[in-house]
């Protein structure tokens, strides 16, 4: 969940409220201008891409003193050399409440157009207003972009989160509990290296990176929390495309790992399902995955390493629901949601990908769970 | 499943060049048996040396066949005899104890320098050396200075203002019943190590009103906004002035990147300053530091 007051969730919740987009520009920690109006915008957050959130926005600024918000050079105010932009969206109502929610900190990355209205004012042209697209996204792709230089070793002693912080630059949320990085780790020096090790390192955690609302990195777990908002469908909403279907891809109930300790030799671990409409030696049968990590060096991580895909692979068959509800912009992915149905139970999962925009309504995809037994 | 997600994780089995290690338990003719997990299998070798039986190897997938393709530790070349024994001798090299043939030539002798060839039928001792020279090996590249780190300002969670015990107003008071509070979550701990040295700091302070003396800054005690007010610490600290980044003493943050925390306004003159829902960089901590 992103941060809001319990005021907020209220208004949320009843419904009956407007939205605004609050744009401002960075360079470095001066904020270069504050305030800036947009005229259309549309973010999408996916847990499952690389970079993992982005989207445009289009502002438009009535200038009062004839100057504009156009970039020419790569100094100016919206340029792509680093320039950011803080985006918050402010929820208000008729009755004189309002807050902003802080959405994300975007790196502007392309300009695709850009264009300003000009009027002659005693024969001398005026700048009345600037209207300029922004392509944006996260920090990440500062990650993305950063190598190492040379092939390297993490310092003795380091740990997942202090690694992650020194690869990345970035501050970081420690949203899960840290663990060693192995003494024989090699850092590669490869196109978008450091993002990679940064996934690695994640993967080792038992997530994905991504990047916080407020600009931090942080690490999404796998593991699904407990419900934390309820959805309104609204009279436009709808749940899209759900129907009652089974697939069988993807149930494993064997996980066979193959690992090698620090002087190579080699680690052998395997879980399986003993009970259940899935064990090993129901009808179901056998279905087998095989698991490898360079992060896992002892027997008894290996033996945990492989358990723990087996419960995720066991923890239930998902499917993808589209949802389009009404906005609520505290909701983000990794979020467990529930969502209310004209019809039946409400409807439980967890937020794969959002996207934000200028209507009041919001599109999400839930990865709902089929329990399996 | 939808079919991409089908696709891409089919994508993501296909093994191109897979790797694992295995156990060698014997030469067989020209294969060489080998203990992978469960069981044990046959496989071809492309190798040119081999380790004594019991060693890792290296059992490689290239394009659907499965061959050894060697030892998975480099095999020493020179060791030291530290046990005698016929017809194989014990040799020490790179920390391993090897249980090794001897070749004809030579009549081992304890504490020997040794040369070991390998082949695919394993190691051979084949005779004494003399004691390997010292060779001046090139200096290693010197790590550079201590990295220097400067990620974009830690901005506030949440602030707000405390009054007859409880917290009245959402945005960051000083004044003569009034003190104020940023809180920051656990970032700055999380981020910063506790090794690090601070080499700069500035708070962002967004006034809405300034008047009469200037605020006291100093350290709070709590991450997020307790139920009571905040407990403070430390000095209290006048920053040179009222409105936009001002250096704060890098002591904060030591003490942030230790203990977590919050800065806060404790008293001094009339001074008001951006809630978080009004401004998101209110308080917000702009800090350099080098580990």
């Amino acid at each position: 969940m992103r941060a809001g007051s319990d005021a907020l969730k209220g208004v949320l919740k009843g419904g009956g409220f407007g939205t605004r987009l609050v744009v401002d520009s960075f360079y470095g920690a001066t904020r270069t201008a504050a305030g800036l109006e947009d005229d259309g915008w549309d973010l999408k957050w996916d847990s499952e891409a690389k970079i993992k959130s982005g989207g445009t926005v289009t502002i438009v600024d009535s200038s009062d003193d004839g100057s504009t918000l156009v970039p020419r050079s790569f100094t100016d105010k919206l340029a792509v050399a680093g320039q950011e932009v803080n985006v918050a969206l402010e929820v208000f109502t008729d009755g004189g409440f309002s807050e902003r929610v802080q959405l994300g900190h975007y790196r502007v990355t392309a300009v695709p157009s850009s264009s300003e209205s000009v009027v002659d004012v005693l024969g001398a042209p005026v700048v009345l207003s600037s209207r300029v697209s922004l392509t944006l996204e996260d920090r990440l792709i500062g990650v993305e972009r950063k190598g190492f230089r040379s092939e390297q070793n993490p310092p003795s002693g380091a740990t997942c989160w202090g690694e992650l912080q020194r690869l990345s630059g970035l501050q970081v949320v420690r949203s899960v509990a840290d663990k060693p990085v192995p003494s024989g780790t090699v850092y590669q020096a490869q196109q978008g290296g450091v993002l990679k090790a940064c996934e690695e390192i994640a993967d080792a955690l038992g997530g994905v990176p991504y990047i916080t609302p407020d600009g931090a990195l942080s690490v999404l777990p796998d593991a699904r929390g407990t419900v934390v908002a309820e959805l309104v469908l609204g009279d436009e909403g709808t749940i899209l495309d759900l129907t009652d279907t089974m697939e069988s891809e993807g149930i494993y109930n064997v996980v066979v790992g193959n690992f090698e300790d620090a002087d190579r030799n080699p680690i052998y671990a395997v879980a399986q399902v003993t009970t259940g409409p899935f064990a090993v030696s129901s009808p179901y049968g056998e279905y087998t995955r095989y698991y490898a990590s360079d992060f896992v060096k002892t027997k008894a991580a290996a033996d945990s390493a492989v358990k723990a895909i087996l419960s995720q692979a066991q923890k239930g068959q998902s499917y993808r629901v589209p949802v389009q509800c009404i906005v609520n912009p505290l909701i983000e992915d990794g979020d467990m949601v529930s969502v209310e149905r004209r019809i039946g139970d409400p409807l439980i999962g967890r937020v794969v990908s959002h996207s934000l925009g200028s209507s009041n309504l919001m599109n999400l995809e839930l990865d709902v769970v089929r329990e399996l037994v | 499943m939808t079919l991409a997600a089908r696709i891409t994780e089919q994508l993501a089995n296909v093994p191109v060049v897979g790797m694992k290690m295995g156990t060698l338990v014997a030469r067989s003719g020209s294969q060489v048996l080998v203990n992978l997990g469960e069981t044990t299998a046959l496989l071809p070798v492309s190798a040119q040396q081999l380790p004594p039986a019991g060693h890792p190897v290296v059992v490689q997938t290239l394009d659907g066949r499965v061959t050894v393709t060697g030892p998975a530790r480099s095999l020493p070349g020179r060791g030291v005899i530290t046990a005698l024994g016929s017809p194989r001798v014990s040799v020490l090299a790179w920390d391993v104890t090897y249980t090794l043939p001897v070749a004809g030539s030579y009549t081992p002798s304890l504490n020997d320098q040794v040369s070991i060839t390998w082949d695919l039928d394993g190691g051979l001792v084949t005779g004494s050396i003399s004691a390997p020279t010292n060779v001046t090996p090139p200096d290693q590249n010197t790590p550079g200075p201590a990295q220097e780190f400067h990620p974009p300002p830690f901005t506030a969670v949440d602030t707000g203002s405390f009054q007859s015990g409880r917290w009245t107003k959402a945005d960051v008071w000083a004044s003569d019943s009034l003190v104020g509070a940023w809180f920051y979550g656990t970032g700055i701990a999380d981020s910063i190590p506790d090794t690090a040295a601070i080499v700069a700091a500035a708070i962002y302070l967004p006034a809405t009103r300034t008047g009469g003396a200037s605020p006291n800054l100093q350290l709070h005690t709590s991450p997020a906004k307790p139920s009571g007010s905040v407990a403070f610490v430390g000095a209290t600290y006048q920053p040179p002035g009222r409105a936009g980044w001002q250096p704060i003493p890098l002591a904060f943050i030591d003490y942030l990147k230790a203990n977590g925390g919050g800065i806060g306004l404790n008293h001094g003159g009339y001074n008001i300053y951006a809630s978080r829902g009004q401004d998101s960089l209110t308080g917000a901590l702009d800090i350099t530091w080098r580990n």
